[in-house]
């Protein structure tokens, strides 16, 4: 065995994988070798030392309080459906974005695609639109009203739950942030939520100046 | 095969769980119910160890403050999915791991190694454990090996864990374990001869 096999096998010897014959070539060559001796003597003794090592040890300052701040009580965690809500709004919101979508295909009138995207707004479970319109405000059942009229785009609902949605979000957010308000990732969301909602409310602005002039009627 | 070249069979992870007392299920049972003073308890029961292992992973004390809290905040989020299969200390060691390793992901590349832990600092660990006087020295070596050596040193050598269980810890390949394994014995060997 030469020096070069000798560190490729140090290894495996120092872990017992080594077959017997192999380990025996290589203790062989460790006394004929002094560097290589030198080199299996302070590998066992690192080894032997690294194992010794203590378990244990206590960090320098106590970390419960930090800890402590920082765990929700665990009932909440049962009822963080705040977050599921922002899910089920992420999700949704990306559905809406198809019934907008479809709106804007209508108006173009292109009817062969909107059909499909309103289909798939559709298909996500959602509150009903008499929730929708008792629990927003209602400036904005208002501006969803005259942005899309009830009609068979399936606009109107789309933009009427996805509100509602985001606004359950804001409201399961600010009641989180009420009780943690240091909590950086809380505030983050809420921007997030705030803005998706001036954003939802800002297409149902353009699409009700879209829309076209009643007509006016003499008598 | 000589006496001498035995090596642990188990980790030393698993002879901590042999320690395991009933007390600890009463505490986690009463955690899972909410109990924030049974979470104290389990803490201040596992703390020191689970400090330990964060610490010669990040080599660095502050991470390792860090990881300590996010580990048992996430044991906290994560009790109702804790079955008794293993012991609780064993449960909270993984998520300890998972943490340091999900820093180390999170960093990416830039400012991994911080600082490294100086030699004093090491001194809180309760004991003298040398028999040869290079036991201070070596905490300190290792906290200097890089990212990748440091882990697999810490968790093969010091920890007593198979490649295979490595591999399972870590997501790295197991080749990848032992020539990590390689490369940080190298470079102890080297800064330990100087």
């Amino acid at each position: 065995m030469n020096c070069e096999t000798f560190n490729d096998r140090l290894d495996d010897w120092l872990d017992d994988e080594l077959k017997a014959t192999d380990a025996r070539a290589l203790q062989v060559h460790a006394a004929e070798c002094p560097a290589c001796h030198a080199q299996m003597t302070i590998a066992r003794r690192l080894q032997r030392e690294a194992f010794a090592l203590p378990m244990t040890n206590e960090p320098a300052r106590d970390l419960w309080p930090e800890i402590a701040a920082r765990l929700e009580p665990r009932g909440m965690q049962g009822n963080r459906k705040w977050l599921h809500a922002l899910a089920a709004s992420v999700a949704v919101v990306a559905v809406f974005a198809g019934g907008m979508l479809a709106s804007r295909v209508l108006l173009q009138g292109d009817a062969d695609i909107a059909p499909r995207l309103v289909e798939r707004s559709q298909q996500t479970e959602l509150p009903s639109l008499a929730d929708a319109r008792r629990i927003l405000p209602a400036s904005y059942v208002e501006l969803i009203d005259a942005a899309a009229p009830a009609n068979a785009s399936g606009t109107e609902q789309a933009l009427l739950r996805n509100l509602l949605l985001v606004n359950l979000a804001i409201r399961d957010i600010e009641t989180a942030m009420s009780e943690d308000p240091a909590n950086a990732d809380l505030r983050e969301l809420l921007t997030g939520l705030y803005a998706q909602e001036n954003r939802i409310l800002a297409q149902a602005e353009r699409m009700r100046a879209a829309r076209p002039a009643p007509v006016r009627t003499t008598i | 095969m000589t006496m001498e070249n035995v090596l642990p069979v188990i980790s030393r992870q698993q002879a901590a769980e042999s320690e395991a007392t009933v007390d600890i299920d009463r505490l986690v049972a009463r955690a899972r119910a909410g109990s924030k003073p049974a979470f104290e308890a389990l803490y201040r029961e596992n703390a020191s160890r689970i400090h330990a292992v964060c610490l010669r992973l990040a080599g660095d004390r502050n991470i390792a403050e860090e990881c300590v809290q996010e580990t048992f905040i996430t044991a906290w989020q994560k009790l109702d999915g804790f079955r008794g299969e293993s012991a609780f200390s064993s449960w909270l060691y993984r998520i300890a791991v998972n943490t340091v390793m999900g820093w180390f992901r999170k960093q990416g590349r830039r400012d991994r190694h911080i600082r490294p832990v100086e030699e004093g600092e090491w001194e809180r660990f309760e004991g003298e454990t040398s028999d040869t006087g290079i036991g201070m020295d070596l905490e300190a070596a290792i906290s200097r090996l890089p990212e990748g050596a440091r882990t697999v040193f810490v968790l093969h050598d010091v920890e007593g864990h198979r490649h295979d269980e490595i591999a399972e810890l870590t997501g790295i390949a197991v080749g990848t374990s032992k020539a990590q394994l390689h490369r940080a014995r190298r470079l102890l060997r080297e800064r330990l001869e100087q």
